[in-house]
């Protein structure tokens, strides 16, 4: 009756362990949450209303990663065509950063938007990435390792941007083309992004995040009619370092507004802490169920012949 | 004769004189120009621009570019709210305010410790392409970049 899995006993241990696992989860949840993003780590603050659409910072960028030549020139600009699916170019394998144009009632001229990875604070790529091939890094750039990458491709879905691409040319070795800030050649030596060094009119600007903030609504308070009053990027994702002004509503020129405020993990970050626990309690709890089931009958069977073994013995 | 001759070397004084009271008189004066400037402060990136000054000064105020340095008030109102006319500055070379590296590690550090106003001005680069640009697109100047800068070798 009181064998090393009575149905007391389990009972007792699995609420226990129950408890402890819930504690512990939380508190490790609670601590998660508090974390704002690196300080003094850089960005960049992209001013739409200064870009002229050279696409410089392409050229730039294409020169500094190695990255294979463009099918058709950087002075092209059939580029801002878009493609059969009525949609803009997007970066890809070939390119980590794309200059966009947009035509809008709001504005008598076109309006140019440079797309690249954005950099979150709390980046998705990187909590979605079982193998853990992206760091974002003190300095503010988020990277990636191809080495442990296993090609599984979670990251390009859970990006809200729509940034990381897959070189598919490359299936046996798989490698992820995203931009990662210049951080190996640049940044980590404190130098800007080769993007920001070419762009003509510095519609780029390179600093410290929190500069940055300081420097888009001083523009925004002194210029209300030039610019719309937005950072995108100071909330978006949970904020990320390239941050954007706009002379018209960020909507306008393809900015998707409806990336949420806190970060992506956020969402997942309560069924993800289940996890763990469904993983190592509910084996442990439908195992003692299966096994109280099997042992219930031959146990009464052993304890009534272990009974009359008793009865006999104590007859004699 | 004498009387001649006095009145000759008078004139030539008063010549000489006048002559030197208006070449100092403009010297003095740093509102002037050169006729002519060549900007090659970044020729390591661009092709030297052959600027003519006298041209452009026909089209422009001193202070559409020079903002506030060469003494007249502003044009921009934003910057009329604290500088003056009047107020003259030592030079006025754009790259005296214009950092041609306004990325460097040392200029970050100081805006993000810096409690002054000016936190957000623009590298010479951006600074030239900017005003150059925006006055060039609304009076119908050239705005094609061989129309200034010498294409590179």
């Amino acid at each position: 009756m009181n064998g090393p899995l009575s149905r007391r006993n389990f009972l007792r241990t699995g609420f226990a362990a129950c408890c402890a696992t819930l504690l512990t989860t939380r508190a490790e949840k609670a601590d998660g949450r508090e974390f704002e993003g690196y300080r003094k780590s850089k960005g960049v603050l992209v001013d739409l209303t200064r870009c002229i659409g050279c696409r410089s910072c392409e050229a730039a960028c294409n020169r500094e990663q190695g990255l294979p030549p463009p099918e058709t020139d950087f002075d092209d600009p059939s580029v801002f065509q878009l493609d059969q699916h009525g949609q803009p170019r997007r970066p890809d394998d070939r390119a980590y950063t794309v200059v966009n144009r947009y035509e809008t009632e709001l504005a008598d001229h076109p309006i140019f938007r440079k797309i690249q990875c954005n950099h979150c604070l709390e980046p998705a790529c990187l909590t979605s990435c079982f193998v853990n091939a992206y760091t974002k890094t003190p300095e503010g750039a988020v990277i990636y390792n191809a080495d442990v990458c296993v090609g599984c491709r979670t990251c390009m879905i859970a990006c809200p941007f729509s940034i990381p691409a897959f070189k598919y040319s490359s299936p046996f070795k798989p490698r992820i083309m995203k931009c990662i800030f210049c951080y190996d050649t640049r940044l980590v030596n404190g130098q800007p992004p080769a993007c920001v060094e070419a762009c003509p009119t510095e519609a780029l600007t390179f600093g410290e995040r929190e500069t940055l903030l300081r420097i888009g609504r001083k523009r925004i308070r002194e210029r209300p009619g030039r610019y719309a009053d937005h950072i995108y990027g100071e909330h978006e994702a949970g904020g990320t370092a390239w941050l954007y002004l706009s002379g018209v509503p960020h909507r306008e020129v393809g900015f998707d507004m409806d990336v949420p405020k806190q970060p992506i993990l956020t969402y997942v970050k309560d069924f993800l802490a289940i996890v763990p626990m469904v993983l190592t309690i509910w084996p442990a709890l439908f195992a003692g169920f299966y096994l109280l089931a099997r042992r219930g009958p031959k146990t009464i069977e052993e304890n009534h012949a272990a009974q009359e073994d008793s009865h006999e013995s104590t007859g004699q | 004769m004498n009387n001649r001759h006095q009145h000759f070397s008078r004139s030539m004084l008063l010549l000489l004189g006048m002559v030197f009271v208006l070449t100092t008189v403009g010297r003095s004066k740093a509102t002037d120009p050169p006729d002519y400037l060549e900007i090659d402060v970044l020729s390591d990136r661009y092709g030297e621009v052959a600027f003519d000054h006298e041209l452009h000064a026909d089209y422009a105020a001193c202070s559409e570019c020079h903002h506030h340095t060469t003494g007249e008030a502003p044009s921009d109102p934003v910057c009329a709210t604290c500088h003056q006319a009047g107020e003259e500055a030592e030079t006025v070379s754009c790259a005296t305010c214009h950092p041609i590296h306004p990325f460097s590690e040392e200029l970050i550090e100081q805006k993000a410790r810096s409690t002054r106003y000016h936190i957000d001005i623009i590298g010479l680069q951006g600074a030239y392409h900017l005003n150059c640009l925006s006055c060039h697109e609304a009076i119908g100047g050239p705005t094609g970049c061989l129309d200034c800068h010498q294409s590179q070798p």
